[in-house]
């Protein structure tokens, strides 16, 4: 499919970019024009991403987060969400419902669950020491129903 | 965010409001933790409706809130109430859904 539109921000680590990079998000698939409900899904999934990023990736560090964005001409965008943090040993185990390494009772361990359900697909590259990157698919309803 | 809080039933209800998200999280809990210590509710609600935006820190928010009910002894615990169809689909992927008032 054709790809008809590409963004990319990068900003730092402070938890406050949440809101920014979801916001940017929203933005930027608003020409695809999608239905209320896929569009809080798709920015609750890179609030989760994002905030993984700043919580665990840079930990007590202040680093670069990436947003990549393409948007496609058959309603799909592709999101993608990089650190240079400290990178994911088990991504399996990390992948599954409440595995989290926090012990601020902050975390509830449900935000790769969060990203796989509202989305139309996720995936995961982690290096230990070099960082992480997440790749969304979200496919929206296009306005005559069919997705 | 707002309180009120019912003497006769001795219910707390917190209104929250805006985004709840892992920057505004914190906040929340210090200010729900604080109401709760101050009434000592046999029960507390959790109100959404002016909540624009959640994502997976709200699931800690109200699981932490619910152990701190807990702890204080009370049975009836922690209801939810007013939360949106995307918010209320993040709450049953953790098995929240019996919390919520219907
Ligand atoms: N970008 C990242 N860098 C390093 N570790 C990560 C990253 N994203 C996720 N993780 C690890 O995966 C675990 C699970 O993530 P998640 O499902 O979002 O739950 P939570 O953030 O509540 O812990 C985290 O506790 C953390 O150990
Ligand atoms: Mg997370």
């Amino acid at each position: 499919m054709k790809k008809i539109n590409e963004a990319k921000i990068v900003f730092t680590s402070h938890l406050s970019n949440e809101a920014f990079a979801r916001t940017a998000v929203a933005a930027f698939v608003a020409t695809a024009d999608p239905i209320m409900s896929e569009l809080a899904e798709l920015k609750t999934a890179v609030s989760e991403a994002v905030s993984n990023a700043a919580v665990h990736g840079y930990k007590d560090k202040i680093g670069y987060i990436t947003v990549k964005m393409r948007l496609y001409s058959d309603f799909k965008v592709i999101i993608t969400v990089s650190d240079k943090g400290v990178g994911i040993a088990d991504i399996e185990k990390a992948r599954e419902p409440l595995f989290t390494t926090s012990k601020s009772g902050e975390q509830a361990g449900m935000g790769f669950t969060v990203m796989e359900s509202f989305t139309d697909g996720l995936k995961i590259r982690s290096t230990v020491g070099k960082g992480t990157t997440v790749t969304m698919k979200k496919v929206f309803t296009s306005k005559d129903g069919v997705k | 965010m707002k309180t009120e809080f019912l003497k006769e039933n001795r219910i707390l209800f917190i209104f929250l409001s805006g985004e709840i998200d892992h920057a505004s999280a914190r906040d929340i809990i210090l200010f729900a933790d604080s109401e709760i210590d101050v009434y000592r509710p046999s029960k507390l609600v959790l109100d959404f409706k002016n909540v624009s935006f959640a994502d997976s820190s709200a699931i800690a928010i109200v699981i932490g809130r619910s152990n701190k009910m807990k702890k204080l002894g009370k049975t009836e615990k922690i209801k939810i109430q007013n939360v949106t169809p995307t918010i209320m689909k993040i709450f049953s992927f953790s098995g929240l859904e019996s919390y919520i008032e219907r």
